[in-house]
């Protein structure tokens, strides 16, 4: 086939053409790390990508929601984990009241302690968490659930809703447990409920008038009971969502190793295929001065 | 069919050889003519391989060659005697064949190039993390995590609000890009219009000087006219794909679309530029000659104009309609969840964006009458775009879906303005006045991700909580009353019917009475806003049954356990629950409902196949321009194996000329000194 000089010419610049345009490609992977650089690249991966950067961020949130959830739930554990203890304390006082050898006086000294353990309880029911926040109103927080009403009334002044976060894709989990349910909803000795505040009031009222407190001691021995019981579901709550925190994780770093792979630049393979193509276009280039050398007009 | 080829035997007879006459007299002369006709041959024959190599790189150029032949011999005594050499032709190198060929494959190099080049500006875009909408859309899905998390926080609230501002403001800038590349589209036809048009005048012109030149070389044809004219033609196919038909003459007539003449011997017509009636914003082409105008957009095909109409209607028109939508999809689907909510101020939610709108345009040509399109299901859209058409009977019409070409026939019944029933997804709200042959583009999807913004810019009117709250029943100081183990969990709505209940009949009670279903058929009698028995019997379904009232809002709950006679729970409006964070916990739950492409895929699957179906077509694009490229690059090195000028080869032809000629010059000389010879033998 005849070659005409001036697609000789054409042809070989077009081969340093391509020649740079696959290193600028090389070059622009190398210095990104990345394989996929545009959709065209790979239109199959690049979906992957979005899909598996998708994956990620909604665990990373479902991480923070957890987070979250966990903070409260703690500090859910730790209010009640007091109010465990204070009334572990009422319930001693009440046992102690119960006492034949105590006179009228030692009752009203073991009143004084009861009612600042009410006090104290009825603190611990209004617990505000880090937002300045009621932890115990249901839907709402910010509505100071408990008020001493006077006289052994008190008065709850939240809902009995429970908030739901999300920690993983299938799973919610709730962050609080409402007033009603731990502080209201209190089997009382006597049949029905009674607030756990009511029953140490009445521990303190029995105290005061110098009567028997064996009543009171199952009131309270109920609360505490209660307090526990709310405590261990809290507990167990706190342990699903760390165990899922740590699920999530080891899924987040499942998908990427997925995402590395499909994104990701070997880059062992990547140098060696920009030398190669340095070593072409050098070719190319060289190619090029020879064939302008070659002309049968140096010889005329 | 190389012309030139077949016209090479008989040539090169310039170094016949000097013969020895009997006749002195003639001898001389003959020699000396003979001599002659050698010199002015090669001097041609030089004249060509200096036209040539000047001609190295002029695009276009066919190299040329003298055809040689033997003069007429003179009848002698001995018989025929030679009388020396003549160019008998100079010959063009050149196959019409192969010159089609590369006009071809420059029309489809050209085409598919330059959608190529257009795919690219979509696909740098689309999957760019600082530009695309996915990293954007998932920031807002977790901002309303984060709402979930801390309904009530400012902060919460706020973030939401700049994540959702950011999300709008990447569709806005996804939208305006493929706006500005619609733009760009519309310049590039005015620009290659009359770039058709400045060649088609030079085709035209050039036809009128080969038809002269023709005339007055008695048929010879001007080969350098020729060989511009054929690159011409390559320019023109480069713009938009052509045909040829040759004329007696020496024309060339050129015909574009469906066969309209673009130049006709030495005439040439004009394309024009108008809006589309259909839709002013684009551009149409129109063919004008001596008889009208006529719109041929629809018949280019091939070249530039061909690639970029063939990507506005295969690629940008459908990502358009893709990315709308999405948010289209978004903005409905989130609007009506958060209408189902309660603010911070205890208010129903409003809308959170601002509504999408879905595109009619009416016919410039259009009598009268309005079309106005609403969206009803998000998850029936298409990304298609519909054409609605008057028909001749009365209050009939049908629209056309301009992709699959299914129609739906709409009869108004006379009434005016009439809604008609869903079609894909949306409804059509007509007014009467069109008539018939009028017809409007129903775009749905087309501009619904432009102008999207927030329709809320109070934090508080957020609104996270659920509407309604239930609870056991208890005593004025919120001591449990019931006595059973029976338990209601917090209702979750599906409308805003009858809400809130304060505005409706109250709080609904719901009592347990063993006999609510009439004797020994347990359940619970229900009073207050709502007058109805639900039957719930604890023996078999204490594990749970969900109850709904369709009257409240589609309220539903579900009650578990075994509650004793007479124990009651009750529905109230949800009023101060800052902490309730149930409609925050459902709007963020849309991000993976697969809500959109009948239930097919969610927000985020929609714009990932944007990016896959822009990814793949760039990819193909780009794949068949390489190949068409290779196409036109092997036709080009065919038609330069004949046509083009190799400069070694003229070196040769150079030497063998020059050669040629300098014996020539001896023959002369010869020639001279038998002359010479003669005049000293007269001479006394």
């Amino acid at each position: 086939m005849r070659i005409s000089t001036s697609l000789l010419y054409q042809r070989a610049t077009i081969a340093i053409l391509d020649q740079q345009a696959k290193m600028a490609q090389t070059e622009l992977q190398l210095a990104s790390g990345k394989k996929v650089l545009k959709p065209s690249d790979d239109p199959a991966a690049a979906t992957r990508i979005l899909d598996l950067n998708r994956y990620i961020d909604t665990i990373e949130q479902y991480q923070d929601n957890a987070g979250v959830a966990e903070a409260r739930l703690e500090l859910e554990e730790s209010t009640l984990a007091s109010a465990t203890e204070l009334m572990q304390r009422a319930y001693e006082l009440a046992v102690q009241g119960n006492n034949d050898s105590l006179n009228a006086g030692d009752r009203q000294a073991l009143a004084k302690e009861v009612d600042q353990l009410q006090e104290a309880l009825l603190g611990l029911a209004n617990t505000k968490d880090a937002n300045g926040e009621y932890l115990f109103s249901g839907f709402q927080r910010d509505t100071r659930p408990f008020n001493d009403l006077g006289g052994g009334r008190f008065g709850y002044n939240g809902d009995q809703g429970q908030r739901l976060l999300r920690i993983s894709a299938d799973r919610q989990v709730a962050d609080n447990e409402s007033g009603f349910e731990v502080f209201m909803d209190v089997p009382s000795s006597g049949g029905g409920a009674q607030s756990a505040f009511a029953s140490l009031y009445n521990l303190s009222q029995a105290l005061k008038n110098d009567l028997a407190t064996t009543t009171s001691i199952d009131d309270v021995r109920s609360a505490m009971d209660k307090f526990l019981q709310v405590r261990a579901q809290a507990g167990a709550r706190l342990n699903a969502v760390r165990e899922q925190k740590d699920a999530n994780e080891a899924f987040k770093i499942t998908i990427q190793t997925q995402l590395s792979k499909e994104e990701d630049l070997d880059y062992a393979e990547a140098v060696s295929r920009f030398n190669q193509e340095t070593l072409a276009l050098q070719a190319a280039q060289q190619a090029y001065l020879k064939m302008q050398g070659l002309s049968l007009f140096n010889y005329m | 069919m190389t012309s030139g080829e077949s016209a090479a035997p008989g040539a090169c007879t310039g170094d016949s050889p000097f013969i020895p006459g009997i006749d002195q007299e003639s001898i001389v002369a003959t020699l000396l003519n003979i001599g002659v006709s050698a010199l002015t041959s090669y001097q041609r024959a030089l004249d060509t391989a200096g036209h040539n190599i000047a001609n190295v790189n002029t695009a276009g150029y066919s190299r040329q060659r003298v055809e040689l032949g033997a003069t007429l011999p003179s009848l002698s005594g001995a018989g025929y005697i030679g009388s020396g050499v003549e160019v008998t032709n100079i010959t063009r190198m050149y196959d019409s064949f192969l010159t089609t060929q590369v006009r071809n494959g420059a029309s489809s190099a050209a085409e598919l190039g330059v959608y190529s080049d257009y795919a690219t500006r979509l696909d740098d875009v689309f999957a760019d993390p600082n530009l695309s909408l996915a990293p954007a859309l998932q920031d807002f899905f977790d901002a309303v995590q984060g709402l979930a998390d801390n309904p009530s926080a400012a902060s919460s609230r706020q973030l939401l609000f700049s994540e959702t501002q950011s999300m709008l403001d990447r569709l806005d800038f996804l939208y305006s890009h493929a706006e500005d590349t619609r733009q760009m589209i519309n310049r590039d036809i005015e620009s290659t219009v009359q770039e058709i048009n400045a060649l088609s005048t030079a085709i035209a012109d050039i036809n009128g000087d080969i038809i002269l030149a023709k005339g007055l070389s008695g048929g010879n044809p001007p080969n350098d006219l020729m060989d511009e004219r054929d690159q011409l033609i390559i320019d023109l196919s480069e713009l938009v794909s052509v045909t040829s038909v040759p004329q007696d003459n020496g024309a060339l007539n050129i015909f574009i679309g469906n066969g309209q003449a673009m130049v006709t011997d030495n005439q040439a017509a004009t394309l024009g530029i108008i809006n589309n009636p259909a839709d002013i914003n684009e551009r149409s082409v129109i063919f004008t000659n001596g008889s009208g105008s006529l719109d041929i957009t629809a018949q280019l095909a091939g070249g530039r104009i061909g690639g970029v109409l063939e990507f506005r209607d295969q690629m940008l028109n459908p990502v358009q309609n893709q990315l709308g939508r999405v948010a289209a999809g978004l903005a409905i689907q989130f609007n009506a969840q958060h209408r189902l909510g309660l603010d911070l101020n205890g208010n129903p939610g409003g809308d959170y964006f601002t509504a999408p709108t879905a595109q009619v345009l009416p016919h410039t040509a259009n009598s009268g009458g309005a079309v106005s399109a609403s969206f009803t299901n998000v998850a029936n859209l298409t990304a298609d775009d519909y054409e609605l058409r008057k028909e001749a009977g009365a209050n009939l019409y049908t629209l056309t879906n301009l992709t699959t070409n299914a129609t739906t026939a709409i009869d108004t019944g006379g009434a005016s303005p009439y809604t008609t029933a869903e079609i894909d997804g949306f409804t059509l709200t007509i007014t009467a006045g069109a008539a018939a042959g009028d017809s409007f583009l129903v775009r749905p999807t087309r501009a619904a991700a432009d102008g999207i913004g927030l329709a809320i810019n109070d934090l508080r009117t957020i609104a996270a909580a659920g509407p309604l709250r239930a609870r056991e029943a208890v005593t004025a100081d919120g001591v449990p009353t019931n006595t059973g183990t029976g338990a209601i969990a917090q209702p979750a709505v599906s409308s805003t019917t009858n809400l809130p209940l304060s505005g409706s009949g109250g709080d609904i009670t719901l009592t347990f009475n063993p006999d609510a279903g009439g004797a020994g058929i347990p359940g619970f009698d229900v009073t207050g806003g709502l007058t109805t028995t639900l039957l719930y019997d604890p023996a078999t379904e204490s594990g749970g049954k969900t109850f709904t009232l369709a009257t409240k809002g589609g309220a539903s709950f579900r009650m578990v356990g075994v509650p004793a006679a007479g124990d009651s729970f009750i529905i109230t409006d949800n009023t101060a629950a800052t902490g309730d964070n149930r409609n925050a916990a459902a709007l963020a739950d849309l991000q993976s409902a697969k809500t959109l492409i009948s239930g097919t895929a969610g927000f985020q699957d929609a714009f990932g196949q944007i990016v896959s179906d822009v990814g793949s077509k760039t990819r193909q694009m780009d794949i068949s321009y390489q190949s068409h490229k290779g196409l036109l690059d092997q036709a080009i090195a065919q038609r330069e194996a004949v046509s083009g000028v190799n400069l070694d080869e003229e070196a040769a032809s150079l030497f063998k000329y020059q050669q040629a000629y300098q014996a020539a010059a001896q023959t002369v000389n010869v020639a001279k000194s038998l002359f010479d010879t003669l005049l000293a033998a007269v001479r006394r």
